[in-house]
């Protein structure tokens, strides 16, 4: 013990003091920002003057709080418990009991890879969660802090029961998926372009016309786009002009969702470690996150007609984590092949017994509120339409378009809405032109919620909202007996459950 | 005393025909209209220095009138809209669950078991204390902060929830 590198107080690494001093620099932009239209303002004399002196002034002192930050940052692991004491004039010592260390991650933005230094994140459970963070050291280091807890953690608990998994302490680390380029680019191109698509629809309606004004004003402009911007009214009443604008709408947008996925999920590895997986990913924000098989609340199983004759799908994994965690509680895993999902499905579902027990549909009330919805939707947009005072054809136009394909919208997530009881865990289906399938073991419900609007109540008909520690899982407008019948159910389960449910 | 509260036994416990509830205590219903009033008074007092500040060519003593006839008729619907929602609060303890509805245009019954509950908290405002009543939340480890918010309970009933709850938790350990 007394051999470990980290028995003694150590520092981060010297290049710490970079990341440090990037960090100050951006809280002082952000909270200043304000301060920075006075640099271009003509009335301050001798301006040059003063803007040297301030910004040498301040990158001095930044850098001293930078330095100063660096030296008094020490950490080390003593007997069983993990100790960091940071800060010079607010002084925080923090001991944690590696027992209670769930997990240790890795993370490095630009910066980061940049100075060729990783931060670690040590996520801790229990009643109150915390959780440390070092800012900066080199990847040896994290690696061998990350193997040094785990040891401790894996000796204690050895100690206290058996052996538990024999199969992740041989398969330690070993690569058990990965995704090549090409994967990514299959995923990027099977992707909801939609999203994106009406997005930057809503962008440039509303910047369209403050783009004409710029246009007009600047001379620069090419002549095609100043046609283009200045016409716009023109054109887009033209069908020829209109499905040109489609095409390159769903142009950007393909680029748009292969942009955030390349950025997301760049080189995404998933290997098996001790009671879970280990998932690495990103390109200008690299992350090696743990994720504990324990923690998982709810799995989504994602897929739509590109991804199913690619004959892949996305892997989206909830775990425990308080309210203000709320980017790091999910795990997206994509381009996973159906083996694979398998795979993953048998690992995290210790019991999969694969039989259906019962399955419920919604009532017809379902149907007939989105119909009421769409219905709302549409009357919207028509008088939006009017008020834009629009030609007869552009009426025409959107209402052959939206009217059908809204129906058609309704139909398909009327169909793809059901609740199971499949095994050990409730199956609720859902989406519309993507088809989403969510899996939360029973013993998993922190609580569970019947809701009935007035309208509801009188034909009979309820909403259940299952809460977790991740979210909330809402199954809408069921019967009333069905709703009865499934809240009983998990309820019988949860009481009687013995399995923690973290 | 704690008999109060259970009406099942353990084998039918989570069918729907043997759930008997429990009201809230009608002092609730007192410190509800209470607040209600408080806040049409303080509307009142607005009103009458409105009346003293404005100049009276718009301001005349019939909108005043009017103003306050509005605010007793205000007064009267929220008095009413608090007897309807006090109505619909209603406590459910079974052996290992609570269960709580509330909720007039949207109704809601939110069920929390026991081997869920992380703590236990009782609140008396000064309000409810002249009332002699509690608020007793319920916190499980769902990621919606409170479960559950119960007000209008006697501080003794809150406290011997809380007591049958925690000796239920010691037994499960």
């Amino acid at each position: 013990m007394s051999s470990s590198p980290f028995s003694k107080f150590s520092r981060q690494s010297p290049l710490g003091i970079v990341i440090n001093y990037g960090v100050l620099l951006y809280k002082l932009v952000k909270s200043f920002w304000v301060f920075i239209p006075i640099f271009f303002s003509d009335s301050i004399e001798n301006k040059g003057f003063y803007i040297l002196n301030i910004s040498g002034v301040l990158i001095v002192l930044l850098l001293l709080v930078a330095i100063v930050q660096f030296l008094f940052f020490k950490f080390k692991i003593e007997g069983d418990q993990f100790i960091l004491n940071k800060g010079l004039i607010f002084k925080n010592k923090t001991a944690i009991p590696i027992e209670r260390i769930q997990s240790v991650n890795f993370k490095q933005n630009i910066l980061h890879q940049l100075v060729g230094v990783t931060q670690v994140e040590i996520q801790t459970a229990g009643a109150k969660e915390v959780e440390v963070s070092i800012k900066a050291v080199t990847k040896a280091v994290a690696k061998a802090l990350k193997s040094e807890l785990q040891k401790t953690t894996l000796v204690k608990k050895s100690e206290n029961e058996g052996v538990e998994n024999p199969v992740f302490q041989s398969e330690k680390r070993r690569v058990v998926y990965a995704l090549s380029f090409l994967d990514l680019l299959k995923v990027s191109f099977s992707e909801n372009h939609l999203r994106s698509f009406f997005w930057i629809l809503a962008i440039t309606f509303s910047f369209g016309y403050q783009l004409a004004d710029i246009v007009e004003d600047w001379n620069f402009a090419d002549e095609m786009i100043q046609y283009v911007v200045l016409n716009k009214e023109e054109i887009v009443s033209s069908l020829l002009g209109l499905s040109v604008l489609l095409v390159v709408g769903v142009v950007i947008s393909v680029v748009v969702s292969f942009l955030r996925v390349v950025l997301r999920h760049f080189d995404q590895k998933v290997r098996y470690q001790d009671e879970g997986i280990e998932v690495s990913e990103g390109l200008l924000t690299k992350r090696e996150d743990v994720l504990k098989i324990k923690k998982i609340q709810t799995i989504i199983q994602v897929t739509n007609p590109i991804k199913r004759a690619m004959g892949i799908e996305t892997v989206k994994i909830n775990q425990a984590g308080s309210a203000k965690m709320k980017q790091k509680k999910l795990v997206e895993l994509v381009g996973v092949k159906a083996q694979f999902a398998l795979e993953l499905m048998e690992l995290f579902y210790k019991t999969e017994g694969a039989d259906v027990k019962e399955r419920f549909n919604p009532a017809p009330y379902f149907m007939y509120r989105m119909f009421v919805r769409t219905f709302l939707f549409l009357i919207v947009v028509n008088v939006l339409f009017f008020f834009n005072s629009s030609t007869l054809l552009e009426f025409f136009l959107i209402n052959v378009l939206l009217i059908p394909s809204s129906l058609y919208l309704v139909y398909l997530k009327k169909n793809k809405t059901y609740f199971e009881f499949k095994g050990e865990k409730l199956v609720v289906g859902d989406g519309k032109i993507t088809t989403i399938t969510t899996g939360l073991e029973y013993y998993k419900t922190q609580n569970i919620k019947l809701v009935q609007s007035i309208i509801q109540k009188r034909r009979g008909v309820a909403t259940i909202k299952i809460q977790t520690a991740s979210g909330v899982v809402v199954l809408p407008c069921l019967f009333q007996s069905d709703a009865l019948k499934i809240q009983e159910k998990i309820l019988t389960k949860v009481e009687n459950s013995t399995r923690d449910w973290i | 005393m704690v008999q109060y509260f259970l009406y099942l036994n353990e084998t039918e416990s989570n069918k729907m025909e043997n759930f008997t509830y429990n009201s809230m205590h009608p002092n609730l219903l007192k410190s509800m209209i209470f607040k209600r009033l408080v806040f049409i008074f303080f509307l009142v007092i607005t009103v009458f220095i409105g009346y003293f500040l404005e100049s009276q060519d718009w301001f005349t003593p019939v909108v005043l009138t009017s103003m306050l006839v509005f605010l007793i008729f205000l007064m009267i619907g929220l008095i009413l809209l608090a007897k309807a929602y006090f109505r619909r609060k209603r406590v459910r303890i079974m052996d290992k669950n609570i269960a709580y509805q509330e909720g007039l245009i949207f109704q809601k019954e939110t069920t929390v078991p026991f081997a869920r509950i992380q703590h236990i908290e009782i609140d008396e405002g000064p309000l409810e204390r002249y009332f002699k009543l509690a608020t007793l939340s319920i916190y499980t480890a769902g990621d919606s902060g409170r479960d559950l918010k119960i007000s209008g309970l006697e501080l003794e009933k809150a406290q011997e929830i809380k007591a049958f709850i925690s000796n239920f938790m010691k037994d499960e350990q």
